[in-house]
Parts: structure tokens; sequence; C-alpha cells
């Protein structure tokens, strides 16, 4: 079965940094896969060459079995619907309420009434754990964690194929990350997408992914070492030998607290 | 040492300073050339172009009358005394309404109205740069340059002429009543005097001068925003960016245009002097 996502030999070089090196690796269908890494190793530049809003430097990104660079500029925004994109700070449109933000995707779209349109809407916010209330609020008055739900909603409104989640608990509190993480779960399991899911809290990567790749700082790195230092279950990642890794997985500081990268 | 070693990496250098402005401006052309594409191939809805020229257009008209009314009535002011001394003051309707209709009507409107809409254009979208509200339209596949550059060009390119025309009536109104009953200048000469000086072709003149201001400034901020820097720092800059960048096009697309219309003016009718 061909992989919903590939990448062959990926390169991205900015300026004189090279933030992904020789990055080679595919994704199953239906498969929840967890990238992790401290910050500065390249998971949002990652995330980001998967639908294109970055070019690889070298190598090339496949989706569902097609080499991107190939498509032009039209036939590439048919694709991305077939996305889901959870932004770390949600990303919603502020000139709009919550009803606008989410209905945004199948407004452009044109292809559903207003009335449908609204249904629909209001079946999403309540499949992220929200209510109606919040639909006539703008985003600022809404809580970091409530955001990020929005955001998933929005996400889901295409009924995606592969759903991207940048630090999706990033600045929240244990529960609401509890909350986010289940979510992401119930998403996996209820509508059988693939996910990718960035991030560097374990407990996200415990909760929700098959499967885990840990990318090191290139800058880190010597020269002839891959950048992916891990490839395998999350529990496999648990006991991993590499001292990165367990560093990684302990939060310790080690001799870093005074480098600069 | 080091000042051999710099004087080794100065061409390196200037290479790279060479290289950063090709690249933008090759930037700048493919941003414009994006957004015509889109102009000539399929236009925003209603519901997208209709706020813009809201704000462009109906929220711009107080800032642009007060404009035209003070350049008006400062012309009375300034003129007054050097034509008083002549015993010309009965010219001075033509001399302001000229003026304003050719040059500081449009010129002087489109640089207020850079300061307003082009400013809070390149900051709006900056705005959504920085917090990934572009990316997340793009991600949506929707185009960015449709959905946010193609309505705020157009709102500028057909709304700044008319505000310039709302800038020149309001100069001439202000002028006129600055002069009339202020400094009580005959009424019957200086509404004659202004009749048999500005044609039709001068106030014609200022309005297609406006249309390339209007287009310059859509083009200019939405580019400053839309490749605006991280940060806050990078959306104040963008801002800032966008007004003096289209301050500078106004004023070379003034002389530009009225070096054209000079000679246009000079070939339809003959006689007239010519600047080149």
């Amino acid at each position: 079965m061909t992989p919903i996502i590939s990448l062959k030999d990926v390169w991205m070089i900015f300026g004189r940094q090279t933030t992904l090196k020789n990055l080679s690796f595919d994704v199953s269908r239906g498969q929840c896969l967890a990238v992790v890494g401290e910050s500065g190793c390249g998971k949002t530049v990652l995330l980001k060459l998967l639908i294109r809003l970055l070019r690889p430097t070298k190598g090339s990104v496949w989706f569902d079995g097609v080499d991107l660079s190939t498509y032009d500029a039209l036939e590439m925004a048919a694709v991305r619907r077939r996305y889901g994109f959870v932004f770390q700070m949600a990303a919603l449109f502020d000139s709009m309420n919550i009803e606008q933000n989410v209905a945004f995707p199948l407004v452009q779209e044109g292809k559903l009434s207003f009335s449908d349109i609204r249904d629909k809407v209001v079946e999403q916010i309540r499949a992220v754990g929200l209510t109606e209330a919040v639909l006539k609020k703008k985003p600022a008055e809404l809580s970091g964690g409530m955001r990020k739900r929005v955001g998933l909603a929005r996400a889901l409104m295409l009924d995606p194929e592969l759903i991207l989640y940048d630090e999706p608990t990033t600045g929240l509190d244990p529960i609401m990350t509890a909350v986010i993480n289940e979510l992401i779960s119930a998403t996996q399991k209820e509508r059988s997408v693939t996910s990718v899911v960035v991030t560097h809290d374990m407990t996200t990567v415990r909760h929700c992914a098959d499967r885990v790749i840990m990318l090191f700082p290139n800058a880190l790195l010597e020269p002839d070492e891959p950048q992916k230092i891990f490839d395998g279950a999350p529990t496999e990642m648990e006991h991993s030998d590499d001292p990165r890794v367990k560093q990684f997985i302990r939060g310790e500081v080690g001799e870093r607290l005074y480098m600069n990268n | 040492m080091g000042f051999i070693q710099s004087l080794r990496s100065f061409p390196e250098r200037l290479g790279g300073v060479v290289m950063d402005k090709v690249c933008r401006i090759g930037e700048f052309g493919y941003f414009i050339a994006q957004m015509i594409r889109w102009l000539t191939t399929r236009l925003p809805c209603k519901g997208t172009i209709l706020p813009c020229f809201y704000q462009i257009g109906v929220q711009s008209l107080p800032v642009v009358a007060l404009t035209g009314t003070f350049i008006g009535m400062v012309l009375a002011v300034q003129s007054y005394t050097q034509l008083k001394s002549l015993g010309m003051e009965t010219r001075m309707g033509a001399l302001i309404n000229m003026s304003l209709v050719r040059e500081l009507g449009p010129v002087l409107a489109a640089t207020m109205l850079a300061g307003r809409i082009g400013s809070s254009m390149a900051a709006e979208l900056g705005t959504m740069r920085v917090t990934e509200q572009i990316d997340a339209l793009t991600c949506m596949g929707t185009n960015p340059i449709h959905y946010l550059v193609v309505p705020r060009f157009l709102g500028c390119l057909l709304l700044i002429p008319i505000l310039a025309l709302m800038a020149d009536f309001m100069g001439i109104v202000g002028g006129a009543f600055y002069s009339v009953y202020l400094l009580g200048i005959d009424s019957h000469f200086y509404i004659s005097n202004s009749q048999s000086f500005v044609g039709l072709y001068d106030i014609s003149s200022g309005i297609f001068k406006s249309f390339f201001f209007g287009g310059a400034i859509g083009v200019i901020s939405c580019y400053r925003g839309f490749n605006c820097r991280a940060g806050a720092e990078g959306v104040g800059r963008a801002a800032t960016e966008a007004f003096v960048n289209s301050f500078v096009a106004i004023l070379l697309l003034d002389l530009l245009m009225g070096i054209f219309l000079e000679a246009l003016y000079s070939m339809i009718w003959a006689g007239s002097s010519k600047l080149f």
C-alpha cells in the first residue's frame, strides 16, 4: 500500500544554516506519527514541507504517491484541501467570529448551502467539546485551549485525510493538555485519518502516537551522523539506550545550559 | 590583520547585498505578476471586496475632505499677499484651483491615504503573516494573494481617484470661502477667472495621476505586509516602510506623469511650450 507521506532525502538549508539534513521516512495511512525533538531541530519546518508551505532545498516530499513539487499552484490548492493543519497558536482569523472561522474552508469551497455549512459548523464545534455559545465570539475572547479546539474544528471541516498538528499542547495547563490529547486520539480513531503531531511533550507522544521520530539539531551533530536519532514505537523510545533520547525524555539539562544552540 | 580581512571580505559582502536587492526586486515582480494573474482570471467575491472598499473609501472621506479644505485655505493665505502686490488678487481663483486640481489635491490626498490606508494594510497583513493566518489560508486551499491582496489593490486603484476628486472639490470650496468671505475678493471675478483658466484637461490629468498613485499604494503596502519580518518590530517596520515607499513612489510617479501629461497636452494643443 502506498504510504500517504514520503520524504526522500530531504535537505532544508536557510542561508548558511542547515535545518534538515538528508531526512527520509514514510508515513502509512491511519498512522499517528509524533515528531519530537528539542527547539530548533526543524520540527515545524518539517511540517511546513509536508504541505508545501516551504519547498525542500534538496530531495522530495510525496503525498499519496505524487511528488508535491510536480503540482502547479491551483493543483496544490486542491491537494491542500485533503489536509488539515492545526497551528501552534491556532491562527484563527482575528476579523471573523468563531462561526465564520470554522465555516471558512466550506464557504471558500462553495459546494454547500449556508444552512448546511451552519449545521456542519455546529456539529464540529460540539465534536471538539465546545458549545454554540462560542460561535458569535471573536478569537480574542477565547482562552488558548478553546482557540486550539476551534482550530481543530476548522481543520476537520473538509474531512481531511491527513492532519498536521504543530505543537498542539504548547502553553496549555495539564488538564487542557489532556483534553487536547484526548481529542487528537478520538479524531484519529473515529475518522481513520493519518496524523503527524509535532511536539516536545512526551505526554502527547505516549497518549496519541503509534510511532515516534526524534530529530536532533543539526548544529550539534557530527558531520556523518543522521539527524533522525530515533524511529520506533513510543514504548521503545522509553527504553532507548541513546543518551540523547534519554536526556530528552527525562528533561535533563546536561551540558546544554550554557550552549547557544 | 582585521583591516586586511575586512578588505578581503568586502567583495563578498557587497555581492551579498547586491544579490539580496536583486532577489527583492524579483520577489516584488513575482508578487505583482501573481496579483495581475488573479485580477485577470477570477475576481474575489462581493463579501470580500465590499469591506475593503468601505475601509478604504468611506472611512477615509473625513480625513481627505479635511485635508482638501485646508490646502485650499492655505493656498489662499499664501498667494494673497503676492498677488495683491501685483494688483492681481482677483486671479487668485485661477491660481488656487489650477494648483489644486493638477497637483496638490491628488498628491496630498494620495500622501494622506498612504499614511492612513497603506500603513494600516501593511500592519494588518503583517500581523496576519506573523500569527500564521496567511499560512492558514494557504493550508485551506485559498490563495492569499487572491483573497487578501486583490480586494485591497482594487480598493486603492478605484477609490483613491474618487477621494482625490473629493479633495479637489473641498479645496476649491475652502479656497473660495477664505478668499471671498475672509479676504474680501470679489466673487464674480474669482469664479470667472477660475472658469477661464481651469479646464477639463487639468481636472482629468489630476485624476489620471491618482489611478497610478492608488495602484502604487495598494501594491507596495500589500507587498510590505506580506513580506513582514517576525515579531512586533517586523510589523512596525512593515507599516513604516509601506508609507515611506508609497510616498517615494507617489513623488516619482508625479514627476513622470507630469512630464507625460505636459507632452500630451502640447501634442494635442499645438503651440504650447514643450518640456522635451
